[in-house]
């Protein structure tokens, strides 16, 4: 009865019936299952926020939910945001101030900018780092990041950039 | 490792199913307690019940002059809510500044409460409003003060097949305020190196201090410990610069931090001293501006 | 006067020096790039591995019960077919333990098992009998006299000495001499991707390797010792790698591939190893703590008269890179000054502690603390500005160093001093904070930095590149340098499309591959660009040459006025006659004329004395100055940075976008180093190997940085352009701590500069 699961859920757009095994991490789940790799293990503690996804319109690490945890929601990850042709602002504006550097902890913070900005686009350097502050970068020092966040900002509010 | 997992889908459900097992089960609700401790093979659970499901222990409303905080309310929803505006500000306090925010998604109050690694902070304050956990099980519900359930020899006063379901808060009389404070090894999330959860009603305008609550955390673990005499001492005293003091001085005596690699006991001593002066002007100064 | 001449055409640039994007931002920004863990083979076997449990002791006997089920085979030092050795600069660290265990990093054996969980189980059922030996924890336990050798050898890994002029009578010509020690922490690189690699079985005993990490042939030739096999057995490639700062350069990318090699060749599988956060805390190396004893004499005016230094590194049980971290240490010991009398030591000195290697400044990061914190002191000693007195004894062109080395037109440490010095108003700051009431109190400090350019004195400094042009001219470029988040890579890709004319977007970056990447030396030292820019520069020169002449006899005029951009080779004398640059490649192509090209670059010059260190080690430097603006809380002795503002001398600036970021991204790691981090031993063993009690800055602990590029290029370089990987984290440190002190009147001299320290130090006491 309980060391496997079937979950249902929706993973960037799609409908997705899963047998899950019970131990399994949400982490897991997504990278090993649905080979959603953008999703990435840096601590398995909490402390550095590369896992963090989008759960239900909000940011959660995902190495913290058992993937059962997970049934009946929606979920998204980096793969479901913009593609090639059409880039996301957030994704344009990382490759513009090229806030991406190793690129490990990309997919977190362009997540995360995504709910801030949906929310808000008026937003403040300061409120943006207070943001992005549960996802570590070791490479940027979280400049460029910011500066990225906020272009993306002024684009979606309408502004032309670049 | 591995292990099963129940998923209730229902309180009584939960219940029904805890009751039948006299051996201990681990509870997830948010996982940001029991993850990181089975990532580090501190926890090895056979079994493990699922409650983030329970949307009926998911509410914060005001009835009757008391506030209920369901056990598994969100740290973030806690943090936006409205319900404690100017009435209950510790609790803000404490929720908006605990550890980061995707964490602070999904990391519950009950969690806070009862989880076996916990920092309880959260409770820190909650015991400090003078909180009282309703814990239910399948044949009873209790009520106690929130402070009974704090870890004693590793164990928190809570009986096999029970379960916090909620959290009672009598709405604070008018001339009182709280607050919560923190210093840590970074401006970013980290486990507090001493935390300070304090309440404080004054008799106007005499500004005389009718009760005065303290609590510190992170002295030595993360149990929350009362500064009983200090409180006491400073208690149907006027507040005056000579008062206050006389109270750094004895909070100073009653504290008994431990040291660390990340703390001496000295530094924990002198910033809870710090925090305590810091928090009691504070108190003060927002139970004279709103009495106007 | 070349580089003149190459200075006044900077506008004429199209590529280089331009804010152009990286070539792997898309993949990443998309969640396509793929790093080691995301790419394991489905078959795979999953690796544990066993690490020691005391730090010292000798290896009586272990045990293991004989793999069975999901536990396909536990691997020991006696399963070695080769050579027993994984290790850097000295040959004294085995892949795995057989007789002894020097610290809590040592690995005793590795489990390969169907999922790592019945790895790690089988790992609990092994024994491991030790006999303890007593545990060295400082270098000032190791070098007692009595001390256990860690190592046959002694405990002393190197000792350097430096000599110049005649220190005693420097001293007699002081006016002030001030003596103080300095000391510095075990600073984690923590890359947010832990290390992780996978190999794959061939046939004929051949394998491939796919890992994280900064040098593939130093890989390949480690696994090929192992294995006992020839390198052209043995196939290495560099996955997308998540950051490495040093550690990636070092034991932990050799191990990995060495241990998932070993197993796949013995079971025939694929076989994975993803090191755990705590794991990699543990295994891979970490920067040395150093204690550096500094006196230094200066006149009443301000001249600085004799220095002398010791600096002693605790490399921990195995030397990893520590006998060429201190060469740079002593060679920057002094600061970017011109002193006449220098004595220094340096000493690489073994404990029972985890290793000691590579990490981002190289030595050079411990050796600024000291030296800036020192001149700071000083200056308080003369009763001088802090920037007055540096600027009465900096480096400047003609200048000679503590080697006796006399500096070339390329300093331009004056001019980084006076942009930073005007944009952080520097000298209103100064006075204006020195009022000094109320609990917050602001502090202004400066530190300067140089950072002699690639591995100078550490080895032959040779690199190679190959381009190759293909029939829809997209030039794709072949280096066994890598890139992990440095932009470097992309830096390389300008380069060649200035010199051959086609746009960014026609440039291909070839992963560094063993197989097919010349190889270009190790991607560490900051070398980059500055060698194998020249490298690629070299062959984008003689691409270009033949593809000049090809477009001449196309359109029928002289080579010399052709000229190639965006893709189209024109005429100078008559630009509506051209060709597009790819029928100019069909052209070629038509005529046989090859359009690859492999080139060697290397760097001549460096000689210098083994007794005095005197001579030249390296053959350009990087200068920098840093002002860092903090406000302290009196109350609880709490930092809060609140700006830094820097200028860098970096020759030619190849991207300015891909500068900014590494000075960005260096401040923040020094913030860390000074403000912070901290990775405790005790007894031997980690105290914290986890980021949830080792901190690393967040956003809401990094300042805004302004940064200023200064151009003096230099000779080394291609089109002068100098070192910026590793010299913004040399001295963002020492600016902070001395900005404190301005604060709170408070010197601190070890490193973190934590509240406590801080708070304990303003009211003096004791903790």
């Amino acid at each position: 009865m309980m060391s496997r699961h079937l979950v249902v859920l929706n993973v960037n757009g799609k409908r997705r019936r899963l047998r899950v095994e019970s131990h399994e991490r949400l982490l897991d789940v997504l990278r090993n299952r649905l080979g959603l790799m953008s999703v990435k293990e840096g601590c398995g503690t909490g402390d550095c926020g590369a896992c963090v996804v989008i759960l239900n319109g909000r940011i959660v690490n995902s190495c913290l939910m058992l993937a059962v945890q997970a049934r009946n929601t929606k979920i998204q990850t980096l793969e479901g945001l913009g593609n090639e042709k059409k880039l996301h602002p957030l994704q344009k504006a990382f490759i513009r101030h090229s806030a991406a550097q190793c690129g490990y902890c990309t997919p977190a913070m362009i997540l995360t900018a995504k709910i801030l900005l949906e929310k808000n686009q008026k937003t403040s350097r300061e409120q943006i780092r207070n943001t992005i502050s549960g996802s570590l970068c070791r490479c940027t020092g979280y400049v460029k990041i910011v500066d990225a966040i906020q272009e993306a900002a002024a684009e979606m509010r309408g502004e032309t950039v670049g | 490792m591995k292990f099963d997992v129940f998923l209730p889908d229902s309180l009584s459900d939960l219940l029904r199913f805890i009751d039948r097992r006299r051996e201990e089960v681990s509870l997830i609700a948010g996982g940001t307690d029991l993850l990181p401790r089975l990532m580090r093979g501190q926890s090895r659970p056979k079994l493990v019940v699922d409650l983030s499901n329970l949307s009926e222990l998911d509410f914060m409303r005001k009835e009757n002059g008391i506030y209920r905080i369901g056990a598994l309310t969100r740290i973030s929803e806690l943090a936006d809510s409205r319900l404690f505006q100017d009435t209950c500000e510790a609790i803000r306090e404490v929720c908006q500044q605990l550890a980061s925010p995707p964490i602070r998604n999904l990391a519950t109050v009950g969690g806070n409460i009862t989880g076996p690694g916990s920092f309880r902070d959260v409770l820190s304050v909650l015991i400090c409003l003078g909180a009282k956990a309703v814990l239910k099980s399948r044949r009873r519900k209790r009520v106690l003060p929130i402070e009974n359930l704090l870890p004693k020899e590793g164990k928190i006063g809570m009986g096999l097949g029970e379960i916090l379901t909620e959290v009672h808060l009598q709405a604070p009389p008018r001339n009182s305020w709280s607050s919560f404070s923190k210093v840590g090894r970074r401006q970013g999330f980290a486990i507090p190196l001493v935390s300070s959860a304090m309440f404080l009603e004054l008799e106007l305008p005499s500004r005389r201090v009718k009760e005065l609550r303290l609590w510190f955390n992170h002295l030595r673990d993360s149990i929350p410990e009362k500064a009983e005499q200090t409180a006491a001492a400073v208690g149907g005293e006027l507040l005056s610069e000579s008062v206050v003091t006389k109270a750094s001085g004895m909070l100073s005596a009653e504290l008994r931090p431990s040291s660390d690699f990340k703390a001496s006991s000295e530094y924990r001593r002198r910033v809870a001293v710090r925090l305590f002066k810091d928090q009691l002007a504070h108190c003060a100064e927002m139970i004279v501006r709103r009495s106007r | 006067m070349r580089q003149l001449a190459e200075f006044a055409e900077a506008d004429k640039f199209f590529v280089v020096g331009k804010r152009t994007e990286r070539l792997d931002s898309l993949a990443k920004v998309l969640g396509k790039a793929k790093y080691a863990a995301d790419d394991i083979p489905e078959n795979a076997l999953h690796l544990k591995v066993l690490r020691s449990r005391v730090p010292h002791a000798i290896v009586v006997g272990v045990q293991a019960p004989r793999p069975r089920r999901a536990v396909k085979a536990f691997i020991t030092a006696k399963d070695i077919p080769g050579i027993n050795v994984s290790s850097c600069i000295i040959q004294d660290r085995p892949l795995m333990a057989q007789d002894r265990v020097r610290s809590v990093a040592d690995i005793i054996g590795v489990a390969a098992a169907e999922d790592s969980d019945a790895a790690t189980d089988f790992l609990k059922s092994v024994q491991v009998r030790y006999g303890r030996l007593p545990v060295l924890e400082s270098p000032f336990e190791s070098l007692r006299d009595g001390s256990v050798k860690i190592h046959e050898s002694g405990n002393i890994a190197r000792h350097l000495q430096l000599r110049k002029g005649d220190v005693q009578r420097g001293f007699e010509q002081a006016d002030a001499i001030l003596s103080e020690t300095y000391s510095t922490q075990f600073q984690d690189a923590a890359p947010i991707e832990p290390e992780a690699g996978y190999a794959v079985p061939g046939p004929k005993g051949s394998v491939t390797v796919v890992g994280s990490m900064q040098n593939p042939f130093y890989v390949r030739g480690s696994v090929a010792r192992i294995l006992g096999v020839p390198e052209g057995k043995v196939r290495v490639i560099q996955a997308t790698t998540g950051g490495a700062f040093g550690a990636k350069s070092d034991e932990v990318a050799m191990d990995i591939a060495a241990l998932t090699a070993l197993t796949a060749l013995k079971t025939r599988r694929p076989a994975a190893l993803v090191y755990s956060r705590e794991e990699s805390m543990i295994l891979h190396s970490k920067r040395h703590p150093f204690t550096i004893k500094h006196k230094t004499g200066a006149t009443n005016e301000g001249k600085l008269t004799a220095a002398e230094i010791e600096l002693v590194a605790d490399t921990g049980a195995y030397a990893s890179n520590g006998p060429l971290v201190v060469v740079r240490a002593l060679f920057h010991a002094t600061g970017p000054y011109v002193i006449p009398n220098v004595k220094s030591d340096a000493y690489c000195v073994y404990t029972n502690n985890t290793i000691a290697g590579s990490f981002r400044g190289f030595g050079s990061p411990q050796a600024h603390f000291a030296a800036e914190c020192q001149m700071d002191a000083l200056a308080q000693k003369l009763d001088l500005d802090p920037m007055e007195f540096r600027l009465k004894n900096i480096l400047r062109p003609g200048s000679q160093t503590a080697t006796g080395q006399v500096l070339d037109s390329s300093v331009g440490l004056e001019e980084c001093i006076m942009k930073v010095r005007a944009a952080s108003e520097w000298d209103r700051k100064k006075s204006a904070w020195r009022e000094k009431t109320g609990r917050k109190r602001r502090g202004i400090g400066v530190a300067l930095v140089y950072h002699g350019n690639s591995i100078g004195p550490e080895g032959i400094d040779r690199s190679s590149a190959s381009l190759s042009i293909d029939e829809k001219g997209r030039v794709t470029l072949r280096i066994g340098l890598t890139e992990y988040g440095t932009g470097a890579r992309s830096g390389l890709a300008q380069i060649a499309s200035e010199v051959i004319g086609v746009p960014l977007s026609q440039m291909v970056s070839a992963p560094a591959d063993t197989r097919t990447s010349p190889d270009s030396g190790g991607t560490f030292a900051s070398r980059t660009v500055v060698m194998g820019g020249n490298a690629v520069r070299k062959a984008a020169t003689a691409l270009r040459k033949r593809l000049d002449e090809v477009a001449a006899q196309v359109l029928r005029c002289d080579a010399g006025l052709i000229e190639i951009r965006e893709g189209i080779a024109r005429r100078r004398d008559d630009p509506t006659r051209k060709i597009t640059f790819r029928d100019l490649v069909k052209s070629c192509l038509r005529r046989k004329v090859s359009l690859s090209e492999t080139v060697d670059f290397t760097a001549t010059g460096v000689a210098f004395d083994e007794k005095t260190s005197q001579g030249i080690p390296y053959l350009q430097y990087t200068f920098g100055a840093i002002v860092a603006e903090v406000e302290v809380d009196t109350s609880l002795g709490t930092v809060t940075p609140l700006k830094f503002t820097t200028a860098y001398d970096v020759g030619r600036a190849i991207n300015p976008l891909s500068i900014e970021g590494q000075i960005e991204g260096g401040a923040a790691q020094a913030l860390g180093y000074a403000l912070m981090e901290e990775l405790a031993h005790k007894g031997g063993a980690v105290v914290n190997p986890s980021l949830t009690d080792y901190y690393l800055p967040t956003s809401l602990d990094v300042p805004e940085v302004e940064s200023f590029l200064v151009e003096c290029p230099g000779v080394l370089g291609p089109y002068g352009a100098k070192s910026m990987g590793e010299p913004p984290i040399d001295s963002p440190a020492p600016a902070l701590v001395n900005a404190i002190a301005h604060a709170v009147d408070v010197r601190i001299n070890s490193l973190p500069a934590t509240p406590e320290k801080i708070l304990l130090a303003l009211e003096g006491a004791r903790p």
